[in-house]
């Protein structure tokens, strides 16, 4: 009896412990209320589908914190903050959640973001991403010691993290102390994340200790970079790789273009043109990835899809042009051309375009007036000045022509034809020429 | 208070209370703790502007990016005068409009019959005087064109633009007038934004529509037109030297210009913001060729290597070292940046000394001037902001419900002492209270009174005037550098004013800020000073001058020739 009261007692107390820790657990916040209005239907139905998840097992850190990687995916930042606070209440030790968080308020709201950086780094030390993302919101911030020592926490486990000694050398500029800041930005010049800005900071500390030589070679030597490549952050690429919708679908594609792959572009296009009965903008992307292909038909095909959906759209103009040009059929691409510049007047390339076809047909007046009309909306158009510079020597007017051509070759040292074209306007050149002379 | 002794009420109010807390100033509800700066005064002025963004929900691009306005003494009779710009297409029956200031301090709109009441896609404005015969030209940017008017007097203009040769197809925004070859014609800088492609529809990461950013189309070229001088028939003549001047090397999307010497040469330079990409100084060879040495110089990216979205542009010597310092505005998302000048030609972002970098104080910043409002003798900030990106509503009573999601308030921050800054928008609430899609930021003494006033513009709303109100004003001084030969002001003049035991320095130019042109006149805030001791002019040829001293509170107007010629150019080693 005496020890059926204890173990009474023993589960009642229990009970009530467990009833108490029950009802202190911080209680759910209501699902974030989302405005529809606008929402491409993709990302929409993406977002519902995490809302469900989120309905079905409220209690679940994992789909909290999906649903506010969804929502921050797609630019829901102050919703997905809810979503991803609630997933840290539920799961403290996942570091995501606050590194999330941190990402959504970075730009609008620094200081509350070093805040959520702070926790991400204490729950996943092993992630360097939210530590050289605090490091680089505490250097803004003017906190240059705090920033140094989780810069040197990095190197202590990577010795070459270039981004830390890009954070280092900031650090050191900050201080004045050129030269600790020139022995960093050494050690990021060559990393392809960080050598472009490594190349530009470095051109600028020498330009202050007087040495304009070595600023105007680092600098040079900078300009022929590529832009760097973003840095990798394994914790926000799964982020990224939530994107859905138009937008995401047409940035992709287009970055495939840009990377030459339009073979992988053409069926995430041929998608988005179903998808989007109305978006002439996939279609148009499709149309260059095709004639990037050399598929010509389909090219075409797409292209005129394009124009059907928009009539007024610029570049599916365009682009009809350059297909019909890439097949030398110059009557066929001028109207084409024509019409580009009707839609949009300085269309620098469609006026070029429409020199090149006028010249190949034989038109030169037409040639010289479009060449003009091309250098007018782009001054900097060096192939048009060149083009232009050639067209006038068979004009046999010299000095307009070399005019051009200087331009051309000051806008494009490299240019081979600019050069030898001028060399035939010299040799053309009466000897008595004022200009000769000089 | 019923049933409570009036008396005893009194009484505890005089012993105090122990324990209670000291008791402290409170202001009354909504009266402010200190007192405005600003006080608008749009309608007793008598200026009834309301720009035209023509139709919402288009995203046409060029809407978004606003429009100017110019203060200029149109007809010579020391008042200046307002041109407001408008944006509502070729197409449009709202045109431009041009008021004049009436003894009154009131203005008349006189556009009609002016010849400046001009509709289109109208961005910048730029005043001078392109044909030196002492009328005040002007010159409007648009969307695919430029347009110049020369004042023939009598408040009427006339379109030269193409007897003139000036023409560009592209997309103008902030224009500015400077010698750069101080031949003593004013010759044309034109900032361009970018090839923009109207049938390029754009999103947000939502899928909602929204106005293009400038990362996807290219940026243009910022032209350069030299002033060839007056023809014998009188015609006034430029020349496009884009190219050949070096500018057509790197291009970008441009949306701010201030032209100064930016290397102490001697030698006016172009500083272009560019909006998201880094910002470009082209420096003067004085051999009819400019270099691009924003980097090298420390003005192209922020402290953290970042280009930003500059837009407006502003120039001022905030720590008193003598040298001009370069402020731009930027995003919501960033910080505007304050570039300080140290050694000469060389700058540093010094956003975050400064007292500038609070994210409470941000905004989508366009027009900004720095000025000494309250004339303690340090140079105040004022920003003009709005968003470009759809956000949440704001002011939507007033806006409407389109406009409201890209309205911001403004900005005030009051000079603190060397390069530091206290915001004080809660003082101004008529300033920085309500917001609106604030572009332009027109700062001028429109009354002649000594303190400088504020002109702002908004799309799609009306244009907004505010008198300077501060109690208990510090003395200035207002000074107008003439070039009697030129009969025209000199632009690119450096004023220096010695009193007090200090030195206050100004750069003439009234082409900063963001689409706008300003007060031709420099003006100094002088505090508690009470006699000029003496005035120094560098003027855009290189020569120095010395002027006598001066009482303050007083408008003065420096002749070339008629001070005491310094021995020497002002010219420092690049």
């Amino acid at each position: 009896m005496k020890r059926c009261t204890i173990v009474g007692l023993i589960l009642l107390l229990g009970g009530s412990a467990a009833a108490l820790m029950w009802k202190g657990r911080p209680s759910a916040p209501p699902l974030p209320v989302i405005d529809s209005a606008g929402v491409d239907p993709v990302v929409w139905r993406a977002l519902a589908a995490a809302r469900a998840e989120v309905e079905r097992a409220p209690q679940s850190a994992r789909a909290w914190g999906r649903l506010g990687m969804v929502l921050l995916a797609h630019q829901f930042r102050s919703e997905a903050v809810v979503c991803l606070a609630r997933a840290e209440q539920l799961d403290p030790q996942d570091a995501r959640w606050p590194y999330y968080q941190a990402l959504a308020v970075q730009r609008a709201d620094p200081d509350s973001a070093i805040a959520y950086l702070r926790r991400a780094v204490a729950a996943g030390p092993e992630n360097q991403g939210p530590r050289l993302l605090l490091a680089e919101l505490l250097l803004q911030g003017g906190h240059l010691d705090e920033a140094e020592t989780l810069y040197r926490a990095v190197l202590s486990r990577e010795p070459d993290d270039s981004r830390a000694h890009l954070g280092l050398a900031q650090v050191a500029f900050e201080r004045d102390d050129l030269a600790v800041c020139l022995e960093h930005l050494q050690q990021a010049k060559t990393d392809p994340h960080t050598r472009k800005a490594a190349h530009v900071f470095l051109a600028e500390v020498y330009q202050r200790r007087g040495d304009r030589a070595a600023a105007e070679k680092v600098l040079r030597e900078g300009q022929e970079l590529p832009d760097d490549a973003p840095w990798p952050d394994p914790l926000y690429d799964a982020v990224r790789a939530l994107a859905v919708g138009h937008l995401e679908v047409i940035t992709r594609a287009a970055a495939l273009l840009q990377e030459d792959h339009a073979e992988q572009a053409v069926p995430l296009l041929q998608r988005a043109a179903e998808d989007y009965p109305e978006s002439s903008w996939a279609c148009l992307l499709l149309g260059r990835a095709w004639l990037r292909l050399g598929d010509f038909a389909a090219a075409q095909k797409a292209l005129r899809e394009a124009v059907r959906r928009d009539p007024h759209s610029v570049e599916g103009h365009f682009y009809l042009g350059v297909v019909l040009s890439e097949q030398k059929d110059f009557a066929a691409a001028m109207p084409y051309f024509r019409k580009t510049v009707q839609l949009k007047s300085d269309h620098a390339l469609a006026w070029y375009n429409l020199g090149f076809c006028c010249k190949q047909q034989g038109d030169r007046a037409g040639a010289l007036e479009a060449f003009h009309k091309a250098i007018d909306c782009k001054p900097q158009f060096a192939e048009a000045k060149i083009n232009l510079g050639e067209l006038l020597i068979e004009e046999g007017r010299l000095d307009a022509a070399e005019e051009q051509l200087r331009q051309g070759l000051q806008l494009a040292p490299q240019d081979p034809r600019a050069r030898r074209l001028l060399e035939i306007v010299q040799k053309r050149r009466p000897i008595s020429s004022p200009r000769k002379q000089e | 208070m019923p049933g409570f002794p009036r008396r005893l009420l009194l009484l505890l109010a005089l012993l105090g209370c122990g324990g209670c807390h000291k008791p402290t100033p409170t202001p009354l509800a909504g009266e402010p703790a200190t007192p405005a700066w600003f006080r608008e005064i749009t309608v007793e002025s008598g200026v009834d502007f309301v720009h035209d963004a023509g139709p919402t929900g288009t995203f046409f691009m060029p809407q978004i990016v606003g429009s100017g306005a110019a203060v200029f003494d149109m007809d010579g009779d020391g008042l200046l005068d307002l041109y407001f710009l408008t944006n509502g297409g070729p197409q449009s029956r709202s045109t431009n409009r041009l008021f004049r200031q009436l003894s009154s301090g009131r203005f008349q709109d006189v556009s009609q019959g002016s010849g400046l009441d001009i509709a289109g896609h109208n961005m910048g404005v730029a005043i001078g005087d392109v044909d030196n015969d002492g009328r005040s030209d002007v010159l409007v940017t648009q969307y695919g064109g430029l347009r110049l008017f020369h004042n023939n007097g009598g408040g009427r203009f006339t379109d030269i633009t193409v007897s003139a040769g000036l023409h560009s197809p592209l997309w103008g925004t902030s224009a500015a007038f400077c010698d750069w070859d101080r031949d003593g014609w004013l010759d044309l800088v034109v900032v361009n934004y970018v090839d923009y492609d109207p049938s390029r529809p754009c999103s947000n990461g939502k899928g909602q529509r929204d106005y293009c950013g400038p990362g996807i189309f290219d940026g243009s070229v910022t032209k350069l037109f030299h002033n060839c001088g007056r023809a014998a028939d009188g015609t006034v003549r430029f020349e496009d030297i884009t190219a050949r001047s070096g500018l057509a090397q790197k291009p970008g999307p441009g949306l701010g210009v201030v032209c100064a010497d930016f290397d102490g040469d001697g030698w006016p330079d172009i500083f272009v913001a560019n909006d998201g990409k880094p910002n470009r100084l082209w420096l003067n060879q004085n051999n009819g060729t400019f270099t691009e040495e924003a980097v090298l110089r420390g003005l192209a990216y922020n402290n953290m290597g970042q280009a930003q979205a500059g837009m407006g542009v502003t120039l001022g010597d905030v720590d008193g070292d003598g040298l001009f310092d370069v402020f731009v505005t930027h995003l919501t998302d960033e910080t505007h940046t304050l570039w300080r000048q140290g050694p000469r030609g060389i700058f540093r972002d010094s956003t975050r000394a400064a007292g500038l970098a609070q994210t409470a104080t941000r905004g989508t910043g366009f027009g900004t001037f720095l000025g000494d409002f309250d004339c303690d003798g340090r140079l105040d900030l004022a920003v003009v902001n709005g968003r470009v990106y759809l956000g949440e509503p704001r002011n939507e009573a007033v806006l409407g419900p389109y406009w409201s999601r890209f309205a911001e308030p403004n900005r005030l921050w009051a000079g603190e002492g060397p390069g530091r800054f206290r915001d004080r928008s809660a003082a101004d609430a008529a300033f920085a209270g309500d917001g609106a899609v604030s572009r332009g930021l027109v700062c001028a003494d429109l009354d002649n009174d000594g303190g400088l006033d504020l002109i702002v513009t908004a799309v799609a709303g009306p244009a907004r005037l505010y008198r300077n109100v501060v109690p208990r004003r510090g003395h200035w001084l207002s000074v107008r550098a003439w070039e009697p030969q030129l009969h025209r002001d000199a632009y690119g003049a450096v004023v220096a004013v010695q009193a007090g035991g200090k030195k206050w320095l100004r750069w003439l130019n009234p082409g900063q800020s963001y689409l706008c042109s300003n007060d031709p006149r420099v003006h100094f805030g002088l505090g508690e000073v009470e006699r000029i001791e003496s005035i120094e002019v560098v003027w855009p040829d290189g020569s120095r001058e010395q002027f006598d001293g001066c009482p303050v509170d007083t408008f003065l107007t420096l002749s070339k020739g008629q001070g005491c010629r310094l021995a020497g150019p002002a010219k420092e080693a690049r």
